[in-house]
């Protein structure tokens, strides 16, 4: 009966325990902080896309930027066994814990885009240079509107470092013009309907203002909806970054007169996941030497070069 | 009775719930913290300034030189100077000498030996020119971007106070200057015409 018992629990440890069979592929997961934004989309199937084209089983995970969404994807992703993480994190602070966690369990952990608030937790994090692009669109912006005039701005996530390294990075510049004057600083989270809200109760506030600065392209749509109903998106010089298809068309429109989306900065989400899905694929094949921070240049676009985007 | 307590049990608890979850955060104190944390940027760049600075200035490339090789051979010259991340530009620290030929709101426009221009920057001094052409500042010791591009501010906030007045005092068209500076090159467009210099040190011959 002893041996009988010994024989069943061997049993069950090499039958629940992890054997590739020849046919089974390694696993990436692909956890986003959003799909519900068209930029994060494109971050996501472009990394899940380079993932299944190197030989890797991917599946992406949404964690709807709620930090705890996140840490469930984390605890199934450990328990599933993957062999990497590619993380679009929904907190600086907030997702370190996570990558930790997956650290521990031995599966290593690849940022894209968002960086974390960790110099090791990630083996490597490879993030738009947010702060540079955003000093270009405050040099060009400070230019558009001849060094004075009111302004507001629309920050993203609060958790978010993008948000401040955009803010940071435009107001490095801005701020050194007295003339220009900030009369309103409000977050919308990223988000377009939220930046509408924002917008329209600004625009009571204060009817007067030439522009209004956008942490993220959603943001600048939503800001420049507000203003086409006001009937003042002739009078407001709207700054927003991304890249996105609509405000690279709305710059092509402004070209021609039409509406005063003015500049967007734009990032490469496609190459940011595809060097991250690469990364993790060398870090696979024991290629301990990757670069644990690397910045990638965000490019102004503006009237002048939008038709090098389009 | 039962309804007057039931009804203000039920509001107590509402209240208990409303006030637990609601968390109301001043976006200026949020912003502070994420800038700084535990990191003086100030004093990173200040550090830069007093013992690094003569290193780099030291260290400085010939401009002339630079430009000349640039136009030979540009992508193996190019490839010489510091790259952070993925980037189309490579970032030198340079030294040269010229005449100046004319002062704009923005910029003191200096010609070099073989008729060539450059501008020295005495306003729009902002983003990482500086930072990453000097070799001494890695990214690997910053916890995180905002850190990183802090330590810039910093630095460009040294050359406006410091640097930016000698060349606003004493700059004047047909003088010789010497300079040493942040000099950037785009790899893409490859233009040198119209090149920018952070100025890091500078040197305004006296009047005759």
């Amino acid at each position: 009966m002893e041996h009988l018992t010994f024989a069943l629990i061997g049993f069950l440890l090499v039958s629940c325990s992890k054997q590739p069979t020849e046919n089974e592929k390694p696993k990436m997961a692909v956890v986003i902080s959003t799909l519900n934004n068209p930029w994060f989309v494109v971050l996501a199937e472009s990394a899940a896309e380079k993932a299944r084209e190197m030989g890797y089983e991917a599946t992406i995970f949404d964690s709807q930027n709620n930090s705890a969404k996140e840490a469930e994807h984390f605890e199934n992703i450990i328990a599933s066994d993957y062999d990497a993480i590619l993380l679009n994190p929904t907190d600086a602070d907030g997702s370190v814990v996570n990558v930790e966690m997956a650290k521990d369990a031995g599966i290593p952990t690849f940022c894209m885009d968002r960086e974390i608030n960790s110099k090791d937790a990630a083996v490597s994090q490879v993030i738009s240079d947010s702060f540079s692009g955003c000093v270009k669109l405050g040099e060009y912006f400070v230019r558009e509107l001849n060094r004075s005039g009111t302004y507001a701005e629309l920050l993203g996530l609060v958790g978010d470092n993008n948000t401040w390294n955009r803010s940071m990075g435009f107001h490095s510049v801005v701020d050194k013009f007295p003339d220009l004057e900030m009369v309103a600083q409000q977050s919308a989270d990223f988000d377009r309907n939220k930046a509408m809200e924002v917008t329209e109760s600004i625009l009571q506030a204060h009817p007067e203002i030439d522009g209004i600065f956008c942490g993220n392209d959603a943001m600048a749509m939503g800001a420049y909806q507000a203003l086409v109903a006001a009937g003042k998106a002739d009078q407001v010089k709207v700054f927003g970054f991304d890249g996105a298809t609509d405000v690279i068309n709305a710059i092509v429109i402004n070209a021609i007169g039409e509406g005063n989306i003015a500049a967007t900065g734009m990032q490469f989400p496609k190459m940011i996941a595809t060097k991250v899905a690469e990364f993790a694929d060398q870090y696979l094949n024991g290629n301990q030497d990757i670069d644990n921070k690397i910045p990638i240049d965000v490019e102004l676009v503006t009237q002048k070069n939008v038709e090098e985007y389009k | 009775m039962n309804k007057v307590i039931k009804c203000g049990l039920t509001t107590v608890v509402f209240v208990i719930v409303l006030i637990n979850s609601i968390n109301i955060k001043d976006l200026d104190k949020v912003r502070t913290k994420k800038e700084s944390g535990n990191f003086e940027a100030g004093a990173c760049a200040q550090n830069f300034w007093e013992q690094q600075r003569t290193v780099s200035i030291e260290e400085a490339v010939n401009l002339s030189q630079l430009l000349t090789r640039l136009e030979q051979s540009f992508d193996s010259t190019a490839a010489r100077g510091q790259q952070v991340g993925i980037s189309d530009y490579r970032y030198f620290m340079v030294q040269g000498s010229g005449t100046i030929e004319g002062i704009s709101e923005d910029d003191v426009v200096v010609v070099l030996d073989k008729g060539r221009k450059i501008r020295l920057a005495t306003g729009f001094i902002f983003g990482n020119t500086m930072r990453n052409a000097v070799s001494q500042i890695d990214i690997g010791e910053f916890m995180n971007m905002t850190q990183f591009n802090e330590v810039s501010i910093q630095i460009n906030n040294l050359v406006q106070e410091n640097i930016v007045p000698i060349l606003e005092e004493r700059a004047e068209t047909g003088r010789s200057v010497s300079f040493a500076g942040a000099l950037s090159i785009d790899v893409e467009t490859r233009q040198l015409d119209s090149l920018r210099i952070i100025p890091l040190q500078i040197d305004i011959e006296e009047e005759k």
